[in-house]
């Protein structure tokens, strides 16, 4: 691996960086030495490193992980290294070095653990899974050879774990697909051995919770499984209950009012104003308009959950925008819609209005959006990429929103795993629970 | 009074490197160091999502530790955090989300009302008096972003709270701003009647549950707590809005 040792003093990091950026679908990162040591590695390739990152002052405590990861000779350059830059160099200076690194740790289970984690740390995970993949990764993180010193610590996530699926809502019991409970099946020895040898005192709760909560899935599995091929069958009855159809003529009835907004949009007297939306989530104006001092958005295409509007002024000194009002979201059959009290002091033109989880994160731009947005799909590409799944499209729009970002290297690189999707090593042998839910 | 210009003076710092062209260089590296777009959007967001998250800890920090780290180096800390924001946007994240242990099932907000009441505290048939006059539109301006700064350390599940704080601030400046329609409003003849504006606020935020009928004393009591946490997060956004501000 060529590598360039950076030591930024400016902010006091020694970055251990391979020089190529990552790819279409981003970063996931991994924490060691119990914090002090950051992993970066590339998403959609995860053997590939793209940096590890300490603290100048913190080399001591970093010292086992780099030490496993790169060996002793690596280690004490990097140490010698920084201690001369530290020395030396004026504080705002940026050295570098090549220390010839060779990566010796486990690079691959690393970068599975590092998109693991990220994956169970996701927004919407499924509550069982999760569950799961927390004691399956805890169990990995356990198991690992070196001083590494994961964090979090394999032995707190396995109780994590334990403790998410012992709190599970009867909602949340969505029985395991076949190939995610095939895994299942085919893991829980090792994490019995592993708990047991690590963690005894956890051993019986792990059982109790088996019998409890998994043990019944097998039941069903096995009265299920001579209507397996009937799954995909009942996946499209499903599409046809009545169920969904509110939602169905919901959407029909927001496109007439998006049709009729966008036509009383053509009248000058209520302006519509821009409405982002959250990367990686698809939603659609109807309209918004500034009548009086209040902000009246109606929205389509939102999925399920607590939405919040939010109106910001345009600081014109060049500060951040100003949150003017947040205002919740309240969905119906037709859409959502939300009433947000901005203000007799401001205009249309002043006006930034977006869509939130969150109510409290600062604005961002459309263009970090796009960013975002494009990294997003990378990293759902990625993910159906490693299922095994059909893959190509997501990849050509992850593409496409990497051109919309004005990427194109990024753009071209999803571009060829449109082709040729990447699959590391351990997604068919030991794919993460995450990828099959 | 001195450590509250030791606070100012750090918010002031904070404000020159993020806004000023040292922080902007950093952001502008640390976006190509990732193979980022480097344009102007880019590196404003970043460092304004630097300046919002640090003041945020800055001024919720102040009086109970006012030896971090952060404080004494605040520079330093917005530029290793301008480092940690780039690294988010490539994760696809908008904040430095690490895996949280813990139980999710828990965690209930602790002063979040509750059916049950029995907490010991007044509902609002007898209100306490304060004041949510903001005089002129620059100090609601300042008001606001002390309740944006601060409101950044919240769990979302407090949206409600941020909404109805920030409602009041445009109520108390305007006082003359009609009710929506369908807003409750307090029994004229009731100790709540001067608190209309708070009642409208929670309205906005959509804390319907603070006026269900029949009113009985466990909402009264909700509501109660309710604008009690409201009062709370203005009058703190009051007192830090003098501080300094973002130009």
């Amino acid at each position: 691996m060529n590598a360039t040792l950076e030591i930024h003093l400016a902010d006091g990091l020694v970055v251990i960086s391979t020089g190529r950026p990552p790819g279409p679908a981003g970063v996931s990162a991994l924490w060691l030495s119990d914090g002090a040591v950051e992993l970066l590695v590339d998403t959609a390739e995860p053997h590939r490193l793209v940096s590890v990152t300490t603290d100048l002052g913190d080399l001591d405590r970093s010292e086992p992980s780099l030490h496993s990861l790169f060996g002793p000779m690596v280690t004490d350059s990097i140490a010698a290294w920084a201690a001369t830059a530290s020395d030396g160099a004026p504080p705002a200076s940026v050295g570098t070095h090549d220390p010839t690194l060779t990566v010796i740790g486990p690079m691959s289970r690393l970068g599975r653990l590092a998109v693991g984690l990220d994956e169970v740390s996701s927004e919407d995970p499924n509550p069982l899974v999760e569950a799961l993949a927390m004691v399956d990764l805890g169990c990995d993180i356990i198991n690992l050879v070196g001083d590494l010193r994961v964090d979090p610590a394999g032995q707190a996530l396995v109780e994590t774990g334990l403790d998410r699926l012992e709190h599970l809502r009867d909602e949340d019991r969505e029985p395991p697909g076949g190939r995610l409970w095939q895994q299942i099946l085919r893991r829980r020895p090792g994490w019995i051995e592993t708990i047991s040898d690590r963690r005894p005192d956890l051993s019986d709760r792990f059982s109790s919770l088996w019998d409890r909560i998994l043990a019944p899935y097998g039941e069903t599995d096995r009265r299920q499984t001579t209507v397996d091929d009937l799954t995909m069958v009942d996946h499209a009855r499903l599409l046809m209950m009545p169920a969904a159809a509110p939602m169905a003529a919901a959407e029909m009835a927001a496109a007439e009012i998006a049709d009729a907004a966008e036509a009383s949009a053509a009248a000058p007297r209520t302006p519509q104003l821009e409405v982002l939306f959250p990367p990686g989530v698809s939603g659609r104006k109807v309209s918004a308009t500034l009548e009086r001092h209040h902000l009246v958005t109606h929205l389509g295409g939102l999925p399920d959950g607590s939405w919040w509007l939010r109106a910001f002024r345009v600081d014109a000194t060049g500060g951040p925008p100003r949150l003017l009002a947040v205002a919740p979201l309240v969905g119906d059959t037709w859409g959502h819609s939300g009433i947000a009290l901005v203000g007799p002091d401001v205009n249309s033109a002043d006006l930034l209005v977006d869509v939130s989880r969150h109510p409290a994160e600062p604005w961002t731009s459309t263009a970090t959006r796009a960013s975002t947005e494009a990294v997003i799909l990378g990293r759902r590409a990625a993910r159906t990429s490693r299922a095994g799944a059909r893959s190509t499209e997501s990849w050509e729009e992850c593409a496409r929103a990497w051109t919309d970002a004005g990427d194109p290297q990024r753009a071209l690189q999803a571009q060829s795993f449109a082709d040729r999707p990447p699959f590391p090593i351990w997604a068919d042998t030991d794919p993460l629970l995450t990828d099959l839910a | 009074m001195e450590e509250k210009s030791i606070a100012s003076e750090r918010l002031f710092e904070l404000e020159q490197f993020c806004l000023g062209p040292a922080g902007r260089a950093a952001a502008r590296a640390d976006l190509t160091r990732y193979g980022l777009p480097a344009d102007a959007d880019h590196v404003d967001d970043i460092c304004q999502q630097v300046l919002v998250g640090i003041w945020a800890r800055l001024s919720t920090a102040r009086d109970d530790e006012p030896s971090e780290d952060h404080l004494t180096n605040v520079a330093a800390y917005a530029r290793r955090s301008i480092r940690n924001a780039v690294v988010d946007l490539l994760r696809g994240r908008s904040g430095r989300e690490r895996l949280a242990l813990g139980n999710r099932a828990g965690g209930a907000e602790a002063d979040y009302p509750t059916e049950d009441g029995g907490s010991g505290l007044p509902d609002d048939r007898d209100p306490e008096a304060w004041t949510d006059a903001t005089s002129d539109r620059r100090v609601a301006d300042e008001l606001r972003w002390a309740i944006q700064s601060a409101s950044t350390c919240m769990p979302d599940r407090d949206g409600w709270l941020v909404s109805a704080t920030l409602a009041l601030t445009h109520l108390a400046d305007h006082p003359d701003l009609e009710p929506p329609d369908g807003a409750p409003l307090p029994d004229p003849r009731s100790p709540a009647a001067g608190h209309a504006s708070r009642w409208v606020a929670l309205f906005y935020a959509g804390r319907l549950d603070c006026f269900d009928r029949p009113e009985t004393g466990a909402v009264r009591e909700r509501r109660s707590r309710a604008l009690k946490r409201v009062e709370r997060m203005f009058l703190d956004g009051l007192s830090r809005s003098g501080e300094g501000g973002v130009r």
